[in-house]
């Protein structure tokens, strides 16, 4: 181990001093986008949170007419919040994972050679991790210094009739510290996960495993979730037994992101089945690379699914506010539509940063194979009409059902009506969404073409 | 049906540089349809750069490349992208098969992007990869082929659209000697049978000998052209 940490930073300079780090800034720059949300995402929660214990004065004043205690409706916030936090946690995570196996696959020829050199399989991969932390704890650190300048700004927005405050978005020190730890731990989780691919034999010869084909129980697991809440909800009242209610609502939810988890790969390996019987070349190519790796497919579109949950939930909610006597819900409304639409551009943020990663990572992880089809004769725009059928296809089949899967979730809950405004911005929602991961995607066509006249960054 | 008799692949005093390299120096080579052609060399003598030529894969910075009638040096890059296509066929040392696609699909992709029917392409393919003793392989990804018959799916695939040449860069470099003489063995049978040329890029005699005529290149010029002895 310690002959591993050794030639680490040598490794590494070597590969910035030849202008061959590309893959690792753009590690680090995901780690920094996906801790910067990390933190901000759960800061907001603590908002809520630390409001529900301490009502602000601006909020009481303002509902102070109302026919309710405004402070005991406060919770009605925090499960928002914290359903908006279970929304965005998961692909804000899975982008942080994308991250750290991209690091670690974009180094196989290099791991190989290191192998031949006579350095163990497990030194092998204890090296490739021990990159992959340095490279998350590095992201992690920019996106605390990017939280910690941002705060400020957070005064622009209001919730509950009171601007949100630098002092009150500041987590504690801990739990800071707890942030960059788990980034750091997922991130080596993962750069395992993705070395688990690789079989380095001490002949240096790295070959990429085939993946096992995805398992049709995951797909079983959607109505098994759809019959199980079909039961559950009816018993729910939230308006007697708040706490269970809302536990109930924040578990199931939680299970439903799982599930939208597991089901998505065997959707898009389907779909990839359904491509691959085309006679088109781009879209057999485009069937048969989500047949070759439908999680990591997943993975490059999940934010976008979320985008999809996110804007079904709003088709449920029905209008309030507008013309409504009392101030509560005045104030619950106008605090419904600011969160749906900071949900919506953080979930952008993600499925951008995602699609962006997972496509350039794709690139790079082709170079060769890109230049000898090149070389063939195979036209530069084959590469493009594939792109875009791998990336929105799967993009619009992950928004569209897990926004139908949202409005199946919310609609059963007691409370929820339909809302015209919600079905317009869902709609809009999914297709800024989708044109948004188009436009991630076709932000690689550069890199394409270097990669094709054999000018561009080597993966390794 | 894109393999016209007689066509030849001519190159005409062609010259390339990168920078201050003079990687081909004035290099005349006329290549007969059907002849099997080894191009060798010591490392950085051009032999690579004159294969890049020939293919219009690089233009010459002065010189003509011509497939027949058709002026290659003189083409755009999607003309010269879709004469490769149509006439030419590729084998390389390695990263030749796409690792998503079977076999099969592999070997039919340039008929395909010709715009050929899938039932077809597949068809072809799999008559490609039958003679080639690959029968029984055609659902297999190139990850879980030998490296000797993942060469061969590559020559199947630089067959399958009846090209009128096919070039090969150092196509046994990646392989055992045993492998690699059955690759050659595969490579000028499949091109022969099919009335294909070959030219091959290889630094290494044992390759070499497979072919019919010989040239050697040292500092970008051609110092040797003779016929194989069992040829001649």
């Amino acid at each position: 181990m310690r002959r591993v940490t050794r030639v680490a930073p040598m490794l590494l300079r070597g590969r910035i001093s030849a202008g061959q780090g590309l893959i690792d800034l753009m590690t680090v720059a995901a780690f920094t986008v996906s801790s910067w949300l990390l933190f901000t995402v759960l800061a907001g929660l603590n908002v809520f949170v630390q409001r529900q214990a301490a009502p602000p004065a601006m909020f009481l004043a303002a509902v102070g007419g109302g026919p309710v205690d405004g402070a005991s409706e406060l919770p009605i916030w925090t499960l928002i919040a914290a359903c908006a936090s279970v929304l965005l946690v998961v692909p804000v995570l899975t982008l942080g994972a994308a991250a750290a196996r991209m690091g670690a696959l974009g180094r196989d020829r290099r791991l190989s050679t290191l192998r031949l050199l006579g350095v163990s399989g497990g030194q092998v991969v204890a090296l490739s991790v021990l990159e992959t932390v340095l490279a998350a704890l590095a992201g992690a650190v920019v996106g605390l210094v990017g939280y910690l300048v941002t705060l400020p700004a957070w005064a622009a927005i209001t919730f509950q009739a009171t601007p949100l405050s630098a002092a009150e978005m500041l987590l504690p020190g801990w739990a800071l510290a707890s942030i960059v730890g788990l980034v750091v731990v997922l991130a080596a989780i993962s750069a395992v996960s993705g070395l688990m691919r690789l079989r380095i034999s001490p002949l240096g010869v790295a070959r990429r495993a085939p993946r096992p084909a995805v398992r049709v129980w995951r797909f079983l697991a959607l109505p098994l979730a759809v019959v199980a809440w079909l039961l559950v909800a009816p018993m729910l009242n939230l308006a007697r037994a708040f706490a269970v209610g809302a536990t109930v609502v924040l578990v199931s939810l939680a299970v439903f992101m799982g599930v939208i988890n597991l089901v998505g790969p065997w959707l898009l390996q389907f779909m990839g089945h359904l491509l691959a019987r085309s006679g088109r070349p781009s879209v057999l190519l485009a069937g048969r690379r989500l047949l070759a790796d439908p999680k990591g497919a997943w993975r490059s579109v999940s934010g976008l699914a979320f985008i999809g949950f996110t804007g079904g939930a709003l088709v449920t909610i029905p209008d309030l506010g507008e013309g409504a006597a009392d101030p509560l819900i005045r104030i619950l409304a106008d605090d419904l539509r600011t969160g749906t639409y900071l949900t919506l551009a953080i979930a952008f943020v993600v499925a951008a940063a995602s699609t962006l990663l997972n496509q350039a990572s794709a690139v790079l992880d082709r170079r060769r194979e890109l230049q000898q089809l090149g070389n063939l004769g195979v036209p530069l725009g084959l590469h493009d009409r594939t792109r875009l059928v791998q990336v929105v296809a799967p993009a619009s089949v992950a928004a569209l059902g897990s926004g139908l899967l949202a409005v199946f979730f919310f609609g059963l809950l007691p409370k929820v009506g339909a809302s015209q405004l919600g079905v317009i911005v869902f709609l809009g929602a999914l297709v800024a969404g989708i044109a948004l991961v188009w436009a991630a995607g076709e932000a690689c066509r550069p890199l394409v073409r270097a990669a094709v006249a054999g000018t561009g960054p080597r993966p390794d | 049906m894109n393999n016209i008799p007689g066509r030849m692949l001519s190159a005409r005093s062609i010259s390339k540089s990168f920078g201050d390299v003079h990687a081909l120096d004035g290099v005349s080579i006329d290549i007969p349809s059907g002849q099997s052609v080894s191009v060798m060399g010591p490392s950085g003598s051009g032999k690579s750069t004159l294969l890049h030529c020939l293919a219009g894969i690089l233009r010459p910075d002065a010189g003509d490349v011509s497939l027949g009638d058709e002026p290659i040096s003189l083409s755009s890059d999607a003309a010269r992208s879709r004469l490769r296509l149509q006439h030419m066929g590729f084998v390389f040392q390695d990263g030749q098969l796409l690792p998503e696609l079977p076999a099969l699909e592999n070997v039919a992709l340039p008929l395909l992007l010709l715009g050929r029917p899938r039932a077809e392409a597949l068809g072809r393919a799999a008559d490609w990869l039958s003679r080639l003793g690959l029968a029984g392989l055609e659902k297999r990804r190139p990850g879980q082929l030998s490296g000797g018959q993942e060469h061969r799916v590559a020559i199947a695939r630089a067959m399958v659209a009846d090209p009128a040449v096919v070039l090969a860069d150092e196509p046994t470099g990646a392989l055992d000697q045993a492998t690699g003489a059955e690759v050659m063995r595969v490579l000028t049978a499949a091109t022969r049978d099919g009335g294909a040329s070959l030219v091959v890029v290889t630094h290494d005699a044992g390759v070499a000998q497979w072919c019919e005529r010989h040239v050697e290149i040292v500092d970008g010029r051609v110092i040797n052209d003779v016929a194989a002895r069992w040829a001649a």
